[in-house]
Order: C-alpha cells, then structure tokens, then sequence
C-alpha cells in the first residue's frame, strides 16, 4: 500500500484499483454519490455528519448503475451485533468494526470485488447463451419457414389436379376441398414464420408494391374464410378511395390474420365486421368482433411473438405469431395497427399511406 | 406438337407432382432430381421449357440457369420456383437467366402462366380454367 499526496490514499491489487476518499474529501453523504458513481467498490463510513450512514447505504444501491457494486461499511461508533446486522440489511457486502487493520480491509474489499466479478462474468455467460438460443430458435424458424414449402407444394399441386380431374364425385370434390383449404392455410402460416425470421434476424421484409385496392383485398380474403367456415357472419362495408401502392399478397394476410383473429375470439354466431374507409391521403381498414373485452394486460401483450396466451380461446391454427407479423408487414409500409376493445366488442384498425 | 418441359427439383415429392401436373396438362415431361442433372438433362434433351427449384445443394438453380444460357444450344424458357419467397431472390433468379419466377406452393394457374402455355394446344387446356 503506498500513500499519495494531498490526502488520497491510494492502492493498487491485481487489477483493481481503489481510490479511498478520507472524510475531507468525501465529505457527507451528498458527495459520497457523486464520487461513487466511477468507483469499483465503496468503503462507508457510518458515522456520516449529514445523513444516516444506512440510509446513504440503502440509497447508493438504489441509485442507477450501483446495483453489483460493492459496498463495504466501517464504524467505530455502532459496532453491536444488531447494528452489523442494520448495516448488512441495508445493502453493505461487509460491515468491519473500528479499530481495523488495512489488511483486513483490503482483504474485505478483494473478496467482495471477486465476488461482484464471478457475478459479472456468469450475468455475460447468461446474457450470451440467451442471445445464441434466440438466435438459433429464429435460424430455425427460417429453415422451417422454406423447407416446409416442398412437401407442402406437393400436396398443393396433387390437390388441385385432383380437383380439375373431369367427372371428380362429390367425396372427393369435398376432400380436395379440404385438403386445399388446409394446404393454403399452412402456406399462410409459413409465410408468418418466415415474416417473423426475417424481422427477427434482421432481414429485410422486401415488400413487392403494386397498385391494390384494401375493398378487394377484405372481399378476397372474407371469401376465403367463407370457404373454410361456410357459417362464418362476415360483413364488409367500403368506403372509396380505397386504393393505395401496396404489398398485395401480404396485406392479404394481415386481413386473414385478423380475420381469423375476429373469429377465434368471438362466438360463432357473432358478426365480424370488416370495414375500409380514407382519410386524407391514408387508407383505413377495420376488423371488429363482438367478442369479449380484452385486459389492460392482454392488449399490452398482443403483438408480443409467441406471448403466452392469457385468454382461453381456441388454439387452432394460432401459433401466436399472426398479430406480431401483422404489426412488422403494416408498419414495413410505414402504416400503424392499433386496437381498441370494451364491451361493445373489439376492434383492430390498420392505417397505410396510400403509397408505402 | 407437344411441349417438352424438364422439370428440376432436389425434392422428390415436389418434383413428380409438378411433373403429373405437367403430363396431365398434355407436355412431356423428364425429370431431373439436382441441377448436375439437370444441365446434361436440358444440353441433351433441348426442351421448350424448363421449371427448376433454385436452393439445390451442388449446382444450385442458379448456377444451372448460368451454364445453359452460356451454351450455343436451343435456350429454354426458364421458370423458377423457390421456397425463399423474398423479392431479393426474384431478382437474383431473373439476373442470373431465368425468365420468370414463383413461389412454393404454387397453383396450376400461375405455373401456367409463367410457362406462358398456348391454350389453343389440346391437352392443355383442361386443366387451365
């Protein structure tokens, strides 16, 4: 340990070096924040004229950026058994009792500091395993997203040949039906798995733009549901101008996702209503449920990725990612999605430019 | 005449079900399972019209569609299909020769129209409504 001039103390272990502010420099409580903030460790010396010792304690850990940093108090004057206990209590690593040898306070300090140091280095471990299983999850969503297209193609394919076979019977009119129904609905789940790689993993969502109308685009897609669920109570109304410069095939699936969304959540029986009108140069469509009305709580979660689901709705085809692609593509066109829900029912809105 | 089409893709399943749709349609069809394959297939064979997946492992789709443009023989219209529905991959399909470009999973109709089928030709109109 060696001594510097003007009243600094000053020693250098391993790769630590400690600064120790005697009580003239740090004078109170006030300036014992303002010197910590750049200090690996704090020696407290609890018998501060200005300010409860404790309570200077209990605040440098509160304070932004002191959360791990060591703080080691010292005391000549509460030395009890029950202030050792106080002092730990309000946020100290160490507590020494005056008189004690530098020694012992090095000694302190250095195992404080290892300690701070092993929680440091496992906090970075954790932190970057996360980020690589994020990372890996998403690499895998993208492989998953393309692979699954080939089989997928082949049915596809298989089922519409099916379907234009000359003099097909009604059984298996109904089951290429089906199977093309089901073959569209999991294309339009792999296209939100690879929208959701792609955002996750940073790749641009590169929209296609051409001129599209959001009246044709509700009607095809409400036609498309119809011939999944010829029950559904699915209404449009359209406002013109409708028109807007767009990425068509995606905003189709927006409308789906939110259509489904409508449904999934209201009873069978209610109407979805689907509704486009204009606003100066923007382009407004509207999905509404008569569902139940959503928390706080839930509509904070919406358009999180795979949120854990809070409401006790049918699963089906939701893996929980629709409502978090719907939000990328709109706001990919520079557009906004919002929801509104109460008793009355509940109502998503998207709002594009009319050219993205 | 009836229309040769080379098929190409390192999937099997999605390869002969673009190629029962293809004959059914009234073309004759040869099929190659990688695009190695493929390029003998189309040097060989001279087929009107090619549809080939891009993302093969060896010669990929695209290094395909460079060797048989850069060849003196009979040019092909070239279609391509890809499961990597990005607009960067149309571009880099249709820079490197190929003259149009589709998604998995595709419909009869659009891979029609890509082949840009005449629908006067017997055979093939059935199945192009």
């Amino acid at each position: 340990m060696q001594r510097r001039c003007g009243g600094t103390r000053s020693s250098r272990h391993r790769h630590h070096e400690l600064i120790v502010r005697p009580r003239s420099e740090a004078e109170d409580g006030e300036q014992a924040f303002a010197l910590s903030s750049r200090a690996d460790a704090v020696i407290l010396d609890v018998h501060l004229p200005d300010m409860n010792g404790l309570e200077v304690c209990r605040q440098l850990r509160e304070s932004h950026g002191m959360v791990d940093v060591p703080i080691v108090n010292i005391s000549g004057a509460y030395i009890g058994a029950a202030d050792l206990v106080r002092g730990l209590r309000s946020g100290a690593d160490a507590y020494l009792t005056r008189p004690v040898d530098d020694e012992v306070v090095v000694a302190n300090l250095q195992a404080v500091l290892r300690l701070r140091d092993n929680v440091r280095r496992l906090s970075a471990e954790l932190e970057e395993k996360r980020r690589n299983e994020d990372r890996a999850r998403d690499l895998f969503m993208a492989v998953l997203g393309h692979d699954l297209r080939n089989p997928l193609d082949a049915i596809a394919m298989s089922s519409q040949l099916l379907a234009r076979m000359p003099g097909s019977p009604g059984v298996i009119e109904q089951a290429t039906r089906r199977i093309s129904t089901a073959a569209a609905r999991m294309t339009n789940m792999l296209d939100d798995i690879q929208d959701y790689a792609r955002s996750r993993l940073d790749t641009d969502l590169a929209l296609r733009t051409t001129p599209q109308s959001l009246g044709q685009l509700a009607a095809a897609a409400i036609e498309e549901m119809r011939a999944a669920n010829p029950r559904a109570n699915l209404q449009l109304s359209v406002n013109a101008p409708d028109d807007g410069f767009w990425d068509g095939p995606r905003l189709s699936r927006v409308i789906a996702n939110l259509l489904r969304n409508a449904m999934e959540h209201g009873q069978p029986e209610e109407t979805v209503t689907v509704r486009c009108w204009s606003n100066g140069a923007k382009r407004l469509l509207a999905v509404h449920n008569e569902g139940p009305a959503m928390s706080e709580g839930v509509i904070k979660q919406l358009f999180q990725p795979m949120a854990k689901r809070v409401t006790a709705a049918p699963t089906g085809s939701n893996m929980g990612l629709g409502l978090f692609v719907c939000r990328e593509i709109v706001t990919a066109h520079r557009g906004h999605i919002s929801v509104t829900s109460d008793a009355g029912g509940t109502e998503f809105t998207i709002e594009l430019p009319a050219s993205a | 005449m009836t229309s040769t089409v080379v098929v190409v893709d390192d999937d099997v399943d999605a390869a002969d079900s673009l190629a029962l749709v293809l004959v059914t349609c009234g073309f004759e069809v040869c099929t190659a399972y990688g695009g190695r394959q493929a390029v003998d297939l189309i040097l060989t064979m001279e087929p009107d019209l090619v549809v080939s997946d891009l993302e093969m492992p060896g010669v990929s789709g695209l290094d395909e569609v460079a060797e048989v443009r850069a060849r003196p023989s009979k040019q092909p219209r070239m279609v391509a299909i890809s499961g990597a529905a990005s607009g960067d991959m149309k571009n880099r399909a249709l820079a490197a020769g190929f003259d149009a470009f589709l998604t998995k999973p595709t419909s009869i109709q659009d891979l029609l129209a890509a082949l840009q089928v005449d629908p006067e030709i017997p055979g093939q109109r059935a199945l192009s409504d």
